[in-house]
């Protein structure tokens, strides 16, 4: 291991790597500068320019985009009172309300350090968890996986989106769609309407260009957009980052149970950023002193915020890289990359690709000191860009990303695959559909039916091999408590509001 | 006839607004529904195997997409169903942010879809040119038109953007990726 992990952080200081950190980490912050961007779109982009590439610098430049793109959302939170991603959304309320207050790049400063010591802490946990996950590894076999993916689903439905049903369903379509094709498991070609095209299925990075991509350029042209940036701020930006990374260093414990919660949250295939910046904002929140100060320019929101925004992507690359299930949209994509150039997660990325396992751990790292240092000095002149007219990005998107699809296998096809996902994209936006849990169902979708058929076979059709071993019964509990604790809660709210009603009408 | 008098048109203005986003939104469950019912309804001839776990999604799948179907018709349905939100379960309705709504005029329908429309031509155009012209032919002619047409750009911009652009794609899936894409085009002339 400790070869390995010598060998990575080697390769990483080595030319032509290094460039592809820097160059990865300033195109994922400016990616995550532009609202509705953020990193799936990157790495979708991203992915077809790496097919010709080395795997080693395949690897660093993606995730080096991924490490970019946490802090780059972050400016625009702060500068014009728009989260880059959604990830960065509860760092507008406090980081806009300070930049109102001239303090700008004080909240810069903050959000900079937060996010690079955040980042660090999840890639730190995740080492420490790494020869752990090797003796887990082994003890999963197909009827874990199954609930495993079966967990994936069970948060998603609960977190991506304004609707709990509108989730569940754009899960179920999403899945559906991934069985689309031949299964090698169950011997069955489905779902293929007499056509030969979709034998192999549908492209899941065609899918991923569509719903993030072009869906984004169709939502940009409806709302009239002038720029990316809807409101251009007053906020000043003097010179407050020393101050900034003094404020984050004074308040250790805020910062680390910020960490601790994005780090966790980011573990659970599904949840995502989304959801560890406003659990963190809101445990902060709970647990101040002065309450009154958050939504008002509190320093301790945006620690909260960016340093669980940042773990988080630690916490989810785990079970991406360890079991092959993706914690978000980004790492799905992320994971299409890994697994394009034949770096496969699981046993193969534990064992003989350790090495480019500590790269990949090292290079996320890496992208966020600088992107951090980067943004500590030039995030004024960088949300500039988020001035840029749309008219101009708009052909420049759709030119990528038909060229991205294109590239994949040189069938127009999958042209047609992504443009026809950019229009289901964009009716989910306007009808709070989860995009994001139509993603990871595209990419469960076969662990969950491949695992699940196998399990059988393994235990000549008896379906109590998915609850009597250990630590599928363990998981199958987990699931059970992540599906019904929040129906029992608004059984309670239920009950509990005719009293509260009753209470304000005497 | 210019844009602003083609916008202008009431007949026009008719046509795009004939149905209303209400309309529209239970028009796309419509297809979902549709979509999953087809689904369903194949899942039931393939073998054991082939069918379990399709069965087991694509039921409920289908069932809550009737219910939304029903929400989207009657708003007693709807009011129920708006019951059961992510903010009921995670308590963030005192941060403002999360309370903000907004409803759509009807001038602004009509924009909106009239920029749809618009952004689904071009898609629609640079789908049709990439099959049947060539990539970089598509690519040149959906630059020049959208940036001198929709970008109102003037032409010495356009044919810089166009051209900035035409290099980049060269550099990186030409020389980058060898995918060959300038190879029989227009522009093959100017290959080294």
């Amino acid at each position: 291991m400790v070869e390995a992990l010598i060998i990575g952080l080697t390769q990483l200081l080595s030319w032509p790597l290094i460039l592809f950190v820097f160059a990865g980490a300033l195109l994922g912050m400016l990616f995550g500068l532009l609202p509705g961007l953020g990193g799936p779109v990157l790495l979708a982009l991203l992915l077809p320019v790496t097919y010709g590439f080395a795997p080693e610098s395949a690897v660093v430049l993606l995730t080096a985009s991924l490490g970019g793109v946490a802090f780059g959302g972050s400016i625009s939170a702060i500068i014009i009172n728009t989260p880059g991603t959604a990830s960065n959304a509860a760092t507008t309320f406090d980081g806009y309300p300070l930049a109102r207050q001239g303090r700008a790049s004080e909240a810069l400063g903050v959000s900079a350090t937060a996010s690079a010591l955040g980042a660090i802490f999840g890639v730190l946990v995740l080492i420490l968890l790494l020869p752990v996950a090797q003796q887990i590894i082994l003890a999963f076999s197909p009827p874990e996986f199954f609930w495993i993916a079966v967990l994936g689903l069970a948060v998603i439905a609960f977190v991506s989106g304004d609707s709990f049903l509108k989730g569940l369903v754009a899960g179920g379509v999403g899945l559906m769609i991934s069985f689309i094709g031949y299964s090698g498991v169950t011997g069955t070609y489905r779902y293929g309407f007499g056509t030969e095209f979709l034998w192999a299925g549908i492209d899941l990075i065609a899918a991923i260009i569509g719903l993030f991509a072009i869906a984004e350029v169709i939502k940009l042209t409806v709302e009239k957009s002038e720029t990316i940036a809807q409101f251009t701020g007053e906020g000043s930006t003097g010179r407050g980052q020393l101050k900034g990374i003094k404020h984050v260093l004074s308040r250790p414990v805020l910062f680390f149970k910020s960490a601790t919660i994005g780090t966790l949250i980011g573990l659970i295939p599904g949840a995502g950023g989304s959801v560890a910046n406003f659990v963190s904002y809101i445990s902060a929140l709970q647990s101040s002193d002065e309450p009154e100060r958050f939504g008002q320019g509190a320093v301790e929101g945006i620690i909260a915020s960016e340093a669980s925004n940042d773990a988080k992507d630690g916490g989810a690359l785990l079970p991406t890289l360890v079991f092959g299930i993706p914690g978000s949209a980004t790492t799905a994509v992320l994971l299409a990359g890994l697994v394009v150039h034949d770096i496969n997660p699981g046993r193969q990325l534990l064992g003989e690709d350790l090495s480019i396992l500590f790269l990949l751990l090292f290079a996320l790292i890496l992208a966020n000191i600088v992107t951090s240092g980067v943004g500590l000095f030039a995030a004024p002149f960088l949300a500039k860009a988020t001035h840029v007219p749309v008219r101009i990005l708009i052909p420049l998107i759709l030119i990528v990303s038909f060229l991205g699809s294109y590239a994949l296998r040189g069938n127009v096809g999958d042209v047609v695959v992504a443009v026809a996902f950019g229009f289901l994209g964009y009716a989910m936006i306007v009808y709070s559909y989860s995009r994001v849990a139509m993603i990871i169902a595209l990419v469960l979708g076969p662990l969950l039916e491949n695992s699940f058929v196998q399990s059988l076979q393994m235990s000549r059709e008896s379906y109590w091999i998915f609850v009597t071993r250990p630590i599928s019964f363990v998981l199958m509990m987990l699931v059970l408590l992540i599906v019904l604790v929040p129906l029992i809660q608004l059984g309670k709210q239920r009950l509990e509001a005719p009293r509260v009603g009753g209470g304000h009408d005497e | 006839m210019s844009k602003n008098n083609l916008s202008d048109n009431p007949l026009l203005k008719r046509v795009v607004t004939a149905i209303s986003p209400d309309r529209v939104e239970l028009l796309f469950t419509l297809v979902l529904v549709l979509f999953m019912g087809t689904l369903l309804w194949q899942t039931f001839g393939y073998e054991d195997f082939g069918k379990i776990i399709p069965l087991i999604v694509a039921t409920p799948t289908f069932v809550f997409l009737l219910v939304i179907l029903a929400a989207a018709i009657s708003p007693r349905v709807n009011e129920m169903l708006n019951e059961y939100q992510v903010r009921d379960i995670i308590d963030v309705d005192e941060i403002e942010q999360f309370t903000q709504e907004s409803e759509d005029s009807e001038s602004d329908v009509y924009d909106q879809r009239l920029e749809f429309i618009g952004i689904t031509l071009w898609i629609i155009i640079f789908g049709l040119l990439f099959h049947y012209v060539g990539a970089v032919e598509s690519i040149t002619i959906v630059l020049l038109g959208y940036y001198r047409i929709t970008a109102k750009q003037n032409v010495v911009r356009t044919v810089l953007y166009t051209g900035i652009t035409l290099l980049f794609i060269y550099l990186v899936f030409d020389m980058v990726l060898e995918m060959r894409l300038f190879t029989d085009s227009w522009f093959a002339f100017l290959l080294p």
